[in-house]
């Protein structure tokens, strides 16, 4: 039969192209996609954290920049040295690593500390165990890990930003190890006071109009303190510093699904209820009563639920074994922020809890629709009248 | 007013792009001056040829008789003289034996007022006639006879009788218009059907852009004095499928293997509901069908009612051709339809879409390696790990991909629609069942 000899439709469209029907694809369906590649995630997901990474170079200078930028270019090399096997520096894989495991080191790490830790998460943890979705652990948190097991001393020295007057903490430890010993009956802030913490005249003035025109209507006081943390004016790791900016940025990768919400909240549920029960124990004070808002941004947790435990290779694939997943990572976070030996090791907690990961896969295997929960039987109804 | 309601395991939320469609009325096709009319329009064995080469027919006239259990009845949709016999390949990979009209003498349906029948007077097994001999079938896309459909023994009575006026599939709104258009048309099948089947309950299920035809359905359905309810869903896909729907409604889960008549309920489509009321109202033969024509390449979106055989290159021309050059021609749904390169596809009874999607709207994604993000296993509505379905078929593992839940797949694309690597789970997953499919009969065969 002679088809195709009908009269092809009218085009009146733009000239500049024409319409030919051997342009025609042939594919199976579904035939339209949802736009959101590998290499989309992974750009999506850097672009988020620039934000955090420039508040960290403002405030903490030129070797912050250093160390961040010698991060993602030995990740970046490290895979484009390597034999290709599975994704390209172009996916933004490797440059997601370097960035996000940099942006987890302190301001002063030496440069040769964090040119070593990135390629080993590049080439060993991610190449060497198959490449692109292939590495079992988080390479950026397997990079850090390691640079704290290799460097415990230049990873525990933070400096104060440039907001709160620039150069290093007493001690040269982070906040965190500034509340072991303590005895202000579990309040973290006065802990700080005592040592002559600074804080920014900002921070003052905020708290006072929030109290004086927001709260005191309601009834609450907000001791000062906060508000530094919030904006960004804490020593911490160069990325993880500015709450507001990693919050504004994640809530912009969960309305892209970008990243999965299940979680972050989790991580964040678990932190929060162990940082509640013994937040204040170490400081001398009750069980139950611990500071949650203060260890939510000092120590570098938001960064680390938004950016690191979202990884799609290492994190569990159903929302029920997401939800594990993170109350774990969450509750083991706490605990090593709370007693811990050396600060920021948070990442540490979610490096352990990916070893969980296959059997957590196991566990929380999706029910398949029309199966019994308890069973694993299809269902069956019977005939009633 | 009811909550709007949604399923909870797996689905995608995909753009709205109906809206260029589906507020423009529906408009009748020109009629084709030659139609190609393919005997097989349905599941199961194809209509065998009643006319040769030469014959005279008239409308609505008898040229494909049900051959086998299995099969439906096809007319001649226009008037005319048998020009030829002939095969083709239809878009779902079938081949079909096919008669070609070629436009000739005068119409005698076309135009004429025709007195509704009362139904009511007629007994079951009349109704059940009446829809076997219009040829009605599953216009929605599955073509399943409709009578055997709703003569199948069943070893419960049908608790729940479910017309789906869910959006089926992203830029479909042929539903919608006849929802908005004919509700009253609607619930008078549904009324049949109720005679027909005696389900326990009779739910008219709306959902995503559907939603908005509700209370014209409401005002039809107290106008006819029906004991129908009408319950709302959200644009999720997919809630039009079988089983998520009848889960939704009923709470009860058939897994994708089984029928839902094993739940007790049956679902309907709109199209096929307007098919059983012209059939048992005015004994009118399926030979036209309403076709969504969209795309961001057509200049004229709207849905068209069209005689079975017209071109689909015909109605894109209906549609004032291209304003953009298209990079996929599909004929169905986004989600399960099958490309065309071939403008002289005829539409048939289960065309329910004909769309132009240029590049931009494809929004293909390059393949890479899988991430392992997990995104399929969240996405699937059946709770299946198509990720690991796929692995296992590439394997050859061919007993364990089984176990997994190979045949639970609806093959409804969300996998596909949201895998960031771009693999084709879908495509593969279908490809293996088929695959399996032949290799089982052909092990019964030799045996």
């Amino acid at each position: 039969m002679a088809v195709g000899d009908r009269n092809a439709p009218s085009y009146s469209g733009d000239t500049s192209h024409t319409w030919d029907i051997s342009r025609l694809i042939l594919s199976g369906s579904p035939q339209i996609h949802d736009a959101l590649s590998t290499a989309k995630v992974h750009w999506y997901l850097i672009l988020a954290a620039l934000p955090a990474a420039v508040w960290g170079f403002a405030q903490f200078g030129v070797p912050a920049f250093v160390v961040v930028a010698t991060g993602v270019a030995a990740a970046v090399l490290t895979e484009a040295v390597l034999p290709s096997r599975r994704g390209s520096p172009a996916d933004g894989n490797s440059v997601a690593i370097g960035l996000f495991m940099s942006l987890m080191f302190p301001p002063g790490a030496p440069w040769y500390l964090v040119a070593a830790s990135a390629v080993f998460a590049v080439g060993v943890v991610k190449w060497a165990f198959g490449g692109l979705g292939h590495a079992v652990l988080n390479p950026a948190i397997a990079g850090r890990v390691l640079a704290q097991v290799l460097h415990p001393e230049a990873m525990s020295r933070y400096a104060l930003p440039a907001g709160l007057g620039g150069g290093e903490l007493e001690g040269g430890s982070s906040v965190i190890m500034a509340l072991r010993g303590g005895s202000t009956g579990g309040d973290p802030l006065q802990r700080l006071a005592e040592l002559g913490y600074p804080r920014s005249g900002l921070d003052e003035a905020v708290t006072e109009w929030l109290n004086t025109y927001l709260l005191t209507p309601v009834g609450v006081q907000l001791p000062g303190g906060y508000i530094d943390p919030f904006i960004g004016l804490a020593p911490g790791g160069i990325g993880e510093v500015s709450a507001v900016l990693l919050l504004i940025a994640s809530a912009a990768l969960i309305g892209r699904r970008v990243i999965a919400w299940q979680v972050p909240l989790s991580v964040f549920v678990g932190f929060a209820a162990t940082i509640a029960m013994w937040g204040a124990v170490p400081l001398g004070g009750a069980v139950l009563g611990g500071d949650v808002l203060f260890h939510t941004m000092h120590g570098g947790l938001l960064f680390l639920m938004f950016f690191c435990a979202t990884d799609n290779t290492s994190a569990p694939a159903t929302g029920a074994g997401m939800f594990v997943y993170g109350l774990l990572g969450g509750g083991l976070a706490a605990i090593l922020q709370l007693f811990g030996l050396y600060p920021e090791q948070l990442a540490a907690a979610l490096l352990i809890v990916t070893f969980f990961v296959p059997l957590i896969d196991y566990v929380t295997k999706p029910t398949r629709f029309g199966f019994s929960r308890r069973t694993g039987q299809p269902l069956l109804y019977k005939a009633r009248s | 007013m009811k909550l709007i309601r949604t399923f909870l395991k797996g689905g995608v939320f995909a753009p709205d792009n109906t809206r260029s469609a589906r507020d423009v009325a529906t408009w009748n096709a020109m009629i084709p001056a030659r139609s190609v009319v393919p005997l097989l329009q349905h599941e199961g064995s194809p209509a065998r040829c009643v006319v040769e080469r030469g014959y005279r027919v008239d409308e609505g006239a008898l040229i494909g008789s049900a051959q086998g259990y299995q099969s439906a009845r096809v007319h001649a949709p226009i008037p005319g003289v048998v020009s030829e016999l002939t095969r083709l390949t239809l878009p779902d990979g079938r081949e079909s034996e096919a008669v070609v009209i070629e436009l000739d003498g005068e119409f005698q349906q076309l135009g004429r007022v025709v007195e509704p029948r009362d139904w009511r007077g007629l007994n079951n097994d009349r109704i059940q006639e009446q829809i076997f001999d219009a040829g009605v079938v599953g216009l929605g896309g599955t073509g399943v006879p409709s009578h055997v459909k709703y003569s199948a023994p069943r070893s419960t009575a049908l608790r729940c009788l479910i017309l789906n006026g869910c959006e089926p599939e992203p830029y479909l709104s042929n539903d919608y218009r006849l929802l908005r258009e004919r509700p009253e048309h609607v619930v008078e099948a549904l009324e049949i059907l109720v005679r027909l089947l005696a389900p326990k309950r009779t739910v008219i299920a709306l959902g995503g852009h559907t939603r908005s035809a509700a209370s014209g359905v409401r005002r039809a359905v107290s106008a006819a004095r029906a004991r129908i309810q009408v319950h709302r869903f959200a644009g999720k896909y997919p809630q039009g499928d079988d089983h998520v729907l009848v889960r939704s409604v009923t709470k009860r889960a058939v897994r994708g293997a089984s029928p839902v008549s094993e739940a007790g309920s049956m679902v309907v489509n709109v199209a096929t509901a307007i098919a059983v009321y012209e059939a048992v109202v005015f004994g009118k033969p399926v030979v036209e069908r309403v076709v969504t024509v969209a795309g961001g390449a057509i200049t004229r979106p709207g849905n068209l009612k069209v005689r079975i055989g017209a071109s689909i290159g015909d109605l894109i021309e209906e549609c004032e051709g291209f304003r953009e050059p298209p990079h996929k021609l599909v004929v169905g749904g986004p989600m399960r339809g099958s490309t065309v390169t071939d403008l002289s596809q005829p539409v048939t009874k289960l065309t329910t879409g004909v769309l132009a999607l240029t590049e931009a709207e494809v929004q293909a994604v390059p393949e890479t390696a899988c991430i392992r993000c997990g995104r399929c296993v969240r996405a699937c509505p059946m709770g299946l790990e198509p990720v690991r379905l796929h692995q296992l078929i590439a394997q050859r593992r061919d007993r364990a991909v089984t176990e997994a839940g190979l045949f639970d797949c609806t093959e409804c694309g969300c996998c596909s629609f949201i895998c960031p690597a771009g693999i084709t789970l879908a495509e593969d997953l279908k490809r293996a069942k088929s695959r399996l499919r032949a290799e089982e009969s052909d092990g019964r065969g030799r045996s």
